[in-house]
């Protein structure tokens, strides 16, 4: 603003109606008797009609605004970006906690020891009567807490599938993969493909316990009944090899998804968490040298575990 | 970034914005400086042009006028500058009515941000005597509107109480004390 003190309609308005105070009407006539341009509106809003001149100045305020409002687009456009970029940073903060929280869950052995003393309620209360979930799950029983491999959940899904958000690891004894390690599980009991596919849109709790520790719905035993024993096997004997080696590399772990191919090989390893990347390098080159499973025409993707 | 814009450009000063707008003759720094004295240019068109429906139309002249006149660099003091601006409009549209022949304001008077510097004069001690002097020598009726002005803060509707003269003539008065008071201080001075 002007170093000069700006007097302006309704200060002018009040001079004229007296509705100042008399040091008020000083200061006033003060100014006006060193600026003109103040003097000189004052003597054109004396000699006018009130009510034409507020009309006219809020036309003219309204003829003027909107090269002024100009700015105020803008502003209005940039704290619509903000809102959208302060949501965006909020969703994605609060998806880095969840996957860190869930993390370090999987990684915390403690939790995994509380969740193994509850082996089936934990696959009741996941599998309610309303999950949305289309997808075919595979869930893994838990075994005592001496393990030197944990799984997690196992899901056999199709590509196009909605992949459940959370992971709740499940430790196991060697040797007690999915299927064949099941208690009271029979190989023969597995649910057949035909029965996996009228399961596939089915939500029921009944269906998911039904699903859960038969890892037939990865639908990659058929051929190989024993192949995840097999690959459990392994992946032990790969990894007591490598403990072996490097006594470093003990108390590390290591979380990995891969899919099954047509063929039944082992693909597409992905390395979800790491101690480090040494690690991460053992588990990946252990897993791409595994042994075939059965052929699968689904896709599925299987998570494990692996702790050293 | 536009919202801080927007909020330090309300706070800049006149010459903030004549700058602003010399430099990106951005059409909303202009109104967002024309809107502070669109009012008082209203209630000056009203006297000149002694219509106020001409008065709005000419308002709203001098703002057009204005995107090209302030690209200007000699302009200083934008209130002084709009004031000469809005005064020839209105009085270029007096002549071009009444064919009458009217003189431009000088540029040099257009930089100035002041028009009597009184206040500058009373405010120095060295020229406190010679104001003293100068007072003595005014007519009664000018010394005493003058004093009581300035001296003792009064306002035209006291002073017009006090000396019995109306508003029109206490300021009329004032005027010319302060006008004779200040050639003879320039006088004495020189």
């Amino acid at each position: 603003m002007s170093s000069k003190r700006l007097y302006n309609y309704p200060q002018i308005h009040r001079y004229l109606q007296k509705q100042m105070s008399p040091p008020e009407m000083h200061a006033f006539e003060k100014t006006m008797m060193n600026d003109p341009f103040l003097a000189d509106a004052l003597e054109g809003y004396n000699n006018s009609n009130d009510a034409l001149n507020k009309k006219h100045l809020a036309e003219i305020f309204t003829w003027i605004k909107p090269a002024r409002n100009e700015t105020s687009i803008l502003n209005k456009i940039s704290a619509r970006w903000l809102k959208i970029a302060a949501i965006l940073v909020f969703v994605i903060g609060a998806t880095i906690a969840t996957y860190t929280i869930s993390n370090q869950e999987i990684e915390n052995p403690q939790i995994a020891e509380i969740k193994n003393t509850q082996p089936s309620s934990a696959v009741d209360s996941i599998a309610s009567a309303d999950e949305p979930y289309t997808e075919k799950k595979a869930y893994v029983q838990s075994a005592p807490a001496n393990n030197t491999m944990a799984f997690s959940r196992v899901y056999a899904q199709k590509a196009t599938d909605k992949i459940a958000p959370e992971v709740v690891p499940f430790a196991m004894k060697p040797g007690n993969l999915p299927v064949d390690t099941m208690p009271g599980e029979n190989v023969d009991k597995r649910l057949k493909s035909e029965e996996l596919s009228s399961l596939k849109s089915t939500t029921s709790a009944k269906a998911l316990k039904n699903i859960s520790g038969d890892v037939d719905s990865l639908n990659v035993d058929e051929q190989n009944k024993d192949g995840w024993a097999k690959l459990q096997a392994y992946i032990d004997k790969e990894v007591n090899k490598a403990k072996e080696k490097n006594k470093a590399l003990k108390g590390m772990n290591v979380q990995v998804e891969f899919s099954i191919g047509k063929n039944g090989q082992v693909d597409d390893i992905k390395i979800l968490n790491a101690s480090n990347t040494e690690v991460a390098k053992i588990a990946t080159g252990i897993l791409s040298k595994s042994p075939r499973l059965a052929p699968t025409s689904t896709n599925a993707r299987a998570k494990i575990f692996i702790s050293f | 970034m536009a919202i801080l814009k927007s909020i330090s450009r309300s706070q800049l000063t006149d010459a903030e914005l004549v700058q602003v707008y010399q430099t990106r003759q951005q059409q909303q720094v202009l109104a967002e400086l024309y809107l502070r004295y669109s009012d008082v240019v209203y209630g000056v068109c009203v006297k000149y042009l002694k219509d106020q429906e001409s008065a709005k139309d000419a308002v709203i002249n001098i703002y057009q006028e204005l995107v090209e006149k302030l690209k200007n660099p000699q302009v200083v003091v934008f209130r002084s500058w709009l004031y000469v601006v809005a005064k020839n409009h209105c009085l270029m549209q007096l002549r071009k009515n009444k064919q009458a022949k009217i003189v431009e304001l000088e540029p040099s008077f257009m930089q100035s941000e002041d028009f009597w510097h009184l206040e500058d004069v009373l405010n120095k001690e060295e020229k406190l005597n010679q104001l003293e002097i100068c007072m003595k020598q005014l007519q009664l009726d000018q010394m005493e509107t003058v004093s009581l002005f300035y001296l003792q803060n009064k306002c035209y509707a006291q002073i017009s109480t006090i000396t019995g003269h109306d508003w029109n003539k206490v300021r009329s008065l004032i005027q010319n004390g302060k006008r004779n008071l200040k050639i003879c201080i320039e006088k004495n001075v020189v």
